[in-house]
């Protein structure tokens, strides 16, 4: 009788220490973001101001986070950031929860466009709002200033055979699909028919063939254009892009294209498996107010919600990346694209 | 060929590797169509002899001279010899005709002539059931005339063997020694043999060349070099012998007195004029055979002396005796042998013996 | 033994087996297993099927592609070997010291990032680069060449430049291994310099040479990144095809099916590398 009373009472202390590490733990909000995302300072200044503590974990690709939510099915993160063409899948996957705005004191703040979500494309879902946009930045075009004259104002200037060879395109289906179409005129360049599409394959296909070659990383294409006569550059990475170009002496300038620029729009989303879903709400407040947002405009070069900024400004047309009919099938008809000898 | 003609000449042959001298000043002939054995314990410069002579090391000074001319530095691969080495260095990528064949091959014989010419060969070392087999698929034995089939096919003027016998066993090596040597007869060619082994030598050789530290210290027969060593380094490596230190005395015709700590002894000089010449009391040795030594009857009045048996070993149709002899009598050691039907059996380890040879029978090295 | 020792022998074998089994056999397995499953919307489809391989032989670009790269990997292989070899000769041919301290010498790029190794020949090979300012300065061209870059050349020159110490080891190692005294042999039989190198030298370092020439095809055939960077428009590789039904696609189970078919030439290369490999007897 003594023996199983004194397992009992370990068994009790055992699980007294579990609770409290894991409670512990728990205090703790779970951040998921792309760096530049939760600068170390800023973080301090949020647990400073509201005594919660932040464990942070960066990704670099929109398949890292998909992998990293969806693995846990949304138990392992109580904050994430993804842009508006992603949300929607994991809206749709169930892994994130509806956000109450009214919480969100620094959202009537924000600039006016961003305002009212159900007019951002891709945030909301059956009138519920499931992300807070934040960060944004265009997809426009890098030129070099000394090698293309006029000024382009349109993304056709990729295909003008005098740059033929000297031209930088990013290795994507999805977006290369998505900014030809708006260059054809098509009006929803992320809902392409049949038809359609096969008038973006032929016209990549002619593109291909301007092209110098396809980059992928940032730092990739600069080392390209450094070291090679290069004159347009598809400009994924937008302003990160022309900065780190024009810090190497290049003379480069941006343009958003008068067809529409396709645009990325980061939100912060609250997961399914959220622990304490007022510190989440806490965070995402915290990273809407002037500062943080001022701060990381002027650390990343990206537009932000709350104050205006030069790039991809309000007179800019801007197309917010969005889910695109069959990504598979893009992505088959990209490689087909580049397979074309 | 005639056996009395040289077909190489050495002269004034020295090597170095670097500043160390392997090789001193050599002279040697060898004579067509003999069988030359060069002897020597390893790191004598015996191998390097024959690596000269078939170009495989450059010469570092002398002549090699080949039917009067000098033939020191001409390339391998045009040397009119052929070597078979150590370890066979057969090809292995190659067939056993393919091996056999190389030589003819490289040389743009035609290939029905290299055909019927490794066909030939293969039949002389008896192994034409073999000719498509790798080496790797052969036993030492078979690889071995592989290797001499392969040498003897470009009909050289001289074969150069490099203790091609070394790796094999004991068994198989007498047999290859017969057959080395019949093939010798039949295809008379020149061989030149090396090897560490003396028995091996003795055995099949026409004459020995022997050698220690980079010198040759004498060369003959073997009979010659048994019976008749020119210095203690043959005497001592060539078979068991019985050396007694001592100083040269007086002459007498072909006999020569010696005093040892055994007493006077009598030796043969005959046909050896430089020990007629030595001065008395020079430094030298009496050489005996153990089985020229025997147990002393009442005739014998010269060379004999006493000694105790120390320890008797029966080697079958002999018995060897190993004999304390002399003054002090652990200075002195002796070995004899006996026939074991007749002697051996009356001998007794601890006994006192009194021994003799015949004053023919004995020897004299200067020391 | 004592039973301690025992146990610990038991381990070591245990271990010998399963660290093959788990790191080589059960992934490859797995790949295997996901090459029968599909993708729906996003999420993979546990359903067996053959579409993916059907796909992939019917599909018209898939099969061309698959082609290409392997004969631009047997191009690789071969352009390798015929630069290796002479230099693994050259190095055979040195004293001891001097030997091993230029093949190590050789050996040194494979301990830098392959990644900065491509970035570093991209930028000589490039028009601004230092291959073009030499020929210039040099004379032989007139102005810089586009010549060397983004295309099928540069994707030679740069899989070449990577991989030819994984060609250079194998061969050194065959040739160091032949017995010198085989190559006496050779003289002493009458043969010229040339003849006992292709009839001695050459068929005994053929082992090197065919485990060389399916290393760097191996090597080659895996690479994603070389193509992708140095290619341009020329550089669509079956690498590329396969790494994008991963990183961007998202159809795990047809990158699955691509990669089997893609394991199965690697098998086969090696395969045909350790038939040529071995020699018919062994040396003596």
């Amino acid at each position: 009788m003594g023996l199983k009373r004194l397992f009992l009472r370990m068994a009790t202390i055992g699980l007294g220490i579990g609770l409290m590490t894991s409670a512990a733990l728990a205090a703790n909000l779970r951040v998921l973001a792309w760096d530049g995302y939760a600068d170390p300072d800023w973080v301090k200044d949020f647990t400073a101001a509201t005594g919660i503590g932040v464990d942070v974990v960066f990704i670099g690709s929109d398949d890292e986070i998909w992998a990293k939510i969806k693995g846990s099915e949304g138990q392992d993160f109580d904050v994430f950031a993804v842009n508006t063409a992603q949300l929607q899948r994991y809206i749709k996957a169930d892994l994130v929860s509806p956000i109450d705005i009214t919480k969100l004191a620094n959202q009537k703040e924000v600039l006016p466009r961003f305002r009212d979500l159900s007019q951002v494309s891709g945030d909301t879902k059956d009138g519920k709002v499931y992300g807070i946009p934040f960060c944004f930045d265009s997809i426009g075009l890098i030129y070099d200033t000394d090698k293309v004259k006029p000024a382009p104002t349109s993304m056709s200037v990729l295909w003008d055979p005098a740059y033929k060879g000297k031209v930088l395109a990013y290795d994507n289906g999805e977006h290369n699909f998505s900014f030809t179409a708006l260059t054809l005129g098509y009006k929803d360049p992320f809902n392409l028919n049949e038809e359609q599409m096969a008038a973006v394959k032929a016209k990549l296909v002619e593109l291909k063939r301007n092209v110098l070659s396809f980059y992928t990383t940032a730092d990739e294409a600069q080392q390209i254009y450094q070291n090679n006569d290069v004159a347009l550059i598809w400009a994924n990475y937008g302003q990160q892009q022309v900065k780190a170009l024009q810090k190497i002496g290049a003379h480069v300038a941006y343009v958003n294209p008068s067809e529409g620029a396709l645009a990325w729009l980061d939100n912060w989303v609250i997961s399914k498996g959220v622990r304490d879903n007022a510190a989440a709400e806490k965070w995402i407040d915290f990273m809407l107010s002037k500062k943080v947002s001022g701060e990381l405009s002027e650390r990343t070069g990206f537009g932000n919600t709350v104050t205006e900024t030069g790039s991809a400004g309000g007179n800019d047309k801007l197309v917010w990346l969005n889910n695109v009919e069959d990504p598979l099938k893009r992505s088959d008809m990209w490689n087909e694209v580049k397979a074309t000898p | 060929m005639n056996q009395n003609t040289d077909l190489l000449t050495l002269r004034s042959v020295s090597k170095s590797y670097g500043t160390v001298p392997v090789l001193h000043d050599i002279d040697l002939s060898i004579r067509d169509g003999e069988f030359l054995t060069v002897l020597g314990p390893s790191g004598s410069g015996k191998t390097t002899v024959l690596r000269l002579i078939g170009g495989l090391e450059p010469l570092t000074s002398g002549e090699i001279r080949l039917d009067g001319q000098d033939i020191g530095h001409m390339p391998i691969n045009r040397r009119p010899f052929n070597t078979v080495f150590q370890d066979y260095a057969l090809f292995p990528h190659l067939t056993v005709s393919g091996n056999v064949g190389y030589g003819l091959s490289v040389r743009h014989v035609p290939r029905k002539e290299i055909v019927r010419r490794v066909a030939e060969a293969l039949e002389l070392v008896q192994l034409g059931r073999f000719a498509d087999r790798f080496p790797a698929q052969l036993s030492g034995g078979q690889r071995q005339r592989v290797a001499l089939a392969r040498a003897l096919i470009c009909q050289p003027r001289l074969i150069l063997l490099d203790e091609p016998l070394a790796a094999l066993d004991l068994e198989l090596r007498r047999q290859m020694q017969e057959f080395l040597k019949s093939i010798q007869r039949e295809i008379k060619t020149t061989f030149l043999f090396v090897t560490h082994d003396q028995e091996e030598a003795i055995g099949m050789a026409d004459r020995i060349c022997v050698m220690e530290a980079g010198h040759i210290r004498q060369l003959g027969t073997p009979h010659d070099l048994y019976y008749k060593p020119n210095c203690e380094f043959v005497a001592r490596f060539f078979g068991e012998n019985n050396l007694v230190a001592g100083q040269l005395g007086m002459v007498q015709g072909e006999l020569r007195s010696i005093e040892t700590a055994l007493g006077r002894l009598i030796c043969s000089i005959s046909g050896q004029p430089h020990l007629k010449a030595a001065p008395d009391g020079a430094s030298a040795y009496a050489a005996f055979r153990p089985e020229a030594l025997h147990l002393a009857d009442t005739q014998d009045t010269d060379n004999r002396f006493s000694g105790t048996i120390a320890d008797l070993a029966f080697a079958g149709s002999s018995t060897v005796a190993t004999i304390a002899a002399g003054v002090d009598s652990a200075a002195q050691r002796l070995r004899l042998r006996v026939p074991s039907r007749v002697d051996g059996s009356a001998l007794k380890s601890g006994e006192t013996v009194s021994l003799s040879f015949a004053p023919h029978e004995g020897h004299l090295v200067l020391a | 033994m004592q039973p301690a020792e025992r146990r610990l022998s038991l381990l070591v074998t245990v271990l010998a087996f399963a660290l093959p089994v788990l790191f080589v056999l059960v992934p490859l397995a797995i790949f295997l297993g996901y090459s029968f499953f599909s993708v729906d919307q996003g999420t993979i489809v546990y359903g067996l099927s053959l579409g993916n391989y059907v796909r992939f032989f019917t599909d018209p670009i898939f099969l061309p592609v698959f082609w290409n790269t392997i004969v631009l990997c047997i191009s690789v292989a071969i352009i390798c070997i015929l630069l290796a070899y002479p230099a693994a000769y050259f190095l055979t041919t040195l004293e001891g010291r001097w030997r091993y301290a230029l093949l190590m010498l050789l050996l040194v790029p494979l301990l830098m990032s392959y990644v900065i190794k491509i970035y570093a020949i991209r930028s000589i090979l490039g028009l601004n680069g230092f291959l073009n300012k030499a020929l210039v300065a040099v004379g032989i061209l007139q102005q810089p060449s586009t010549l060397f870059v983004f295309n099928m050349n540069a994707i030679l020159l740069t899989l070449t430049l990577l991989l030819i110490p994984f060609a250079i080891l194998p061969i050194f190692l065959s040739l160091e291994r032949i017995p010198q005294v085989l190559l006496r042999a050779s003289d002493d039989l009458g043969a010229s310099g040339l003849q006992t190198f292709l009839r001695i030298t050459l068929p005994l370092s053929l082992p090197g040479v065919a485990s060389a020439a399916s290393f760097v095809f191996v090597l080659a055939i895996g690479d994603f990144l070389t193509p992708q960077m140095v290619g341009g428009i020329s550089g669509f590789t079956f690498g590329r095809i396969l790494y994008s039904q991963f990183g961007t696609a998202y159809n795990w189970p047809f990158g699955a099916a691509l990669s089997v078919a893609l394991a199965v030439v690697v098998i086969a290369a090696i395969l045909i590398g350790e038939r040529f490999g071995r020699n018919r007897g062994t040396s003596i």
